[in-house]
């Protein structure tokens, strides 16, 4: 069946916050429930952010991102999206999409 | 061995390092433990004299230095002597995150850590989240710790405020705790005018500023830990350090950069800003940086890795460079293999002099070594 919530986008409140999660190679981020709710997403869904470059990273739905509708990690995720004017908290265009993404191998 | 953690700018000095590491939190542990850097040239791995002396060649045009904030002091000031001699851009990350807050901490009264922990009971934590930047600050210092005029336990003789946009771990914390608050914000200076507001008995926008008053008149010791929220959300900074003037609290600048403070101190006086042009003789501010960091041509990295920490619209500014980074840990910059890699020692193990993010100086002994220490490889690069 068709997913049109595959086609929504929604603007998310970023922030960016010290060493939740321990960015590892695989970008996560934490989500509210009503942010995961209106995007139709669940734990280990993935979300496309959009600033200028697009990220896409793997979610986990949690209370400590209540207040806000994403929390990323601080590291070479968030860095891809964030400006030096906002570098802890902005918006962001957030969609569904399919695969998070990596950090990719430099060499 | 007991060493002094470098992983955060708590400096903790109860270290015990062996086979098993006691005391330290998971941030240190990652740290002390973590895969150890390679010094290389040109991706080739090779030994130290090899690859200092490919970075003098490297260093005489256009030089920006940029790191520094896991230094010591003594390495900071050779780094800016470096500077100064090849008329170099020098910068940390204090112009992003935290900076701000150093600098106008001294139009605050301050408080030291331990004083904090004899004596402290109100402790407002407003856009920081020691819960994971600074793990060991509420057990070691503000909220848990019984210990002088504070004996009967944080339930009793401590009270937790945090300021946060969302709730966070320590805001969790708060939120339990019968002697805790958490107070959700949009906009910091909402906060400060509320604070200013109940100061003159009317209601602001957060009635939870008066209840803080209140308990605040229980002791002569409360304080303020300002975060990297707090410096990038606070627009108004006149009406902060009038309502810190005015509450009468204590103000620590609680940036999780392990000696930002030392570096942002030691630029303020000696030359009036945290990031300095010595080519042009004039000060940066982030846009200008942006614009050394298309210009110059060599970067000299010590101890950070810009791929993690600094914004994309700056950190891709290094494509193209020659790069040299000096890191004591594998990091993401050095897969990008730079012209040169060097492998320092730890912070941890190297002797010299942080300074912990309340103004305290933290002696670091050092250990006898194979890997020089950064202060030993900017005197290499000196000559003296």
């Amino acid at each position: 069946m068709f997913e049109f919530t595959k086609l929504m986008k929604f603007e998310a409140k970023v922030v960016v916050a010290d060493d939740v999660l321990n960015e590892g190679r695989t970008a996560k981020a934490l989500i509210s429930r009503e942010f995961a709710e209106k995007l139709g997403i669940r734990d280990r869904g993935n979300i496309k952010l959009t600033r200028g470059n697009s990220v896409c990273f793997e979610v986990c739905v949690s209370e400590f991102a209540e207040g806000v509708d994403v929390v990323l990690p601080s590291g070479y995720f968030a860095c891809k999206l964030c400006d030096v004017e906002n570098p802890k908290i902005f918006t962001a265009e957030a969609e569904k999409c399919n695969e998070a993404d990596s950090i990719p191998d430099f060499n | 061995m007991k060493i002094v953690c470098t992983g955060c700018s708590c400096l903790c000095d109860d270290i015990v390092y062996g086979d098993t590491i006691y005391h330290a939190c998971r941030k240190g542990c990652k740290i002390l433990r973590g895969e150890r850097n390679e010094t290389a040239v040109n991706g080739k791995k090779t030994d130290i004299e090899i690859a200092l002396n490919a970075t003098r060649e490297l260093i005489d045009r256009k030089l920006l230095i940029f790191g520094l904030d896991n230094t010591t002091c003594e390495a900071q000031k050779l780094a800016l002597k470096l500077a100064k001699e090849f008329n170099a851009v020098i910068a940390d990350h204090s112009l992003l995150s935290g900076g701000k807050l150093i600098e106008i901490s001294d139009r605050m009264k301050e408080i030291s850590l331990e004083k904090f922990r004899d004596e402290g009971y109100v402790s407002v934590f407003w856009g920081v989240n020691p819960h994971n930047s600074i793990p060991r600050l509420l057990s070691r210092f503000t909220y848990y710790p019984r210990c002088g005029k504070r004996q009967r336990g944080y339930e009793e003789d401590r009270f937790l405020a945090v300021v946060d946009v969302r709730k966070s771990e320590t805001a969790k914390i708060a939120e339990k705790s019968k002697s805790g608050l958490f107070i959700r914000i949009e906009r910091d200076d909402d906060l400060v005018n509320s604070f200013l507001k109940a100061l003159d008995g009317k209601a602001g926008k957060h009635p939870e500023a008066a209840r803080i008053l209140k308990e605040a008149e229980k002791a002569e010791v409360n304080a303020v830990f300002g975060g990297s929220g707090l410096s990038s959300g606070l627009k108004d900074v006149d009406g902060f350090v009038d309502m810190m003037e005015r509450t009468g609290f204590y103000f620590v600048p609680a940036t999780s950069k392990t000696n930002m403070r030392g570096f942002v101190e030691m630029m303020l006086k000696e030359v009036g800003s945290c990031c300095y042009d010595f080519g042009n003789d004039k000060s940066l501010d982030v846009r200008e940086l942006i614009k050394a960091f298309m210009e110059c041509e060599t970067v000299l990295i010590f101890g950070a890795d810009p791929l993690r920490t600094l914004p994309y619209e700056l950190s891709s500014k290094l494509a193209g460079k020659r790069i040299i980074a000096v890191n004591s840990l594998k990091s993401l910059t050095n897969t990008l293999n730079p012209e040169v890699s060097i492998a320092s020692e730890l912070s941890s193990f190297s002797s010299g002099t942080m300074v912990r993010f309340d103004g305290v100086k933290v002696e670091l002994k050092g250990i006898e070594s194979s890997k020089p220490s950064d202060k030993e490889i900017l005197k290499e690069l000196l000559s003296i």
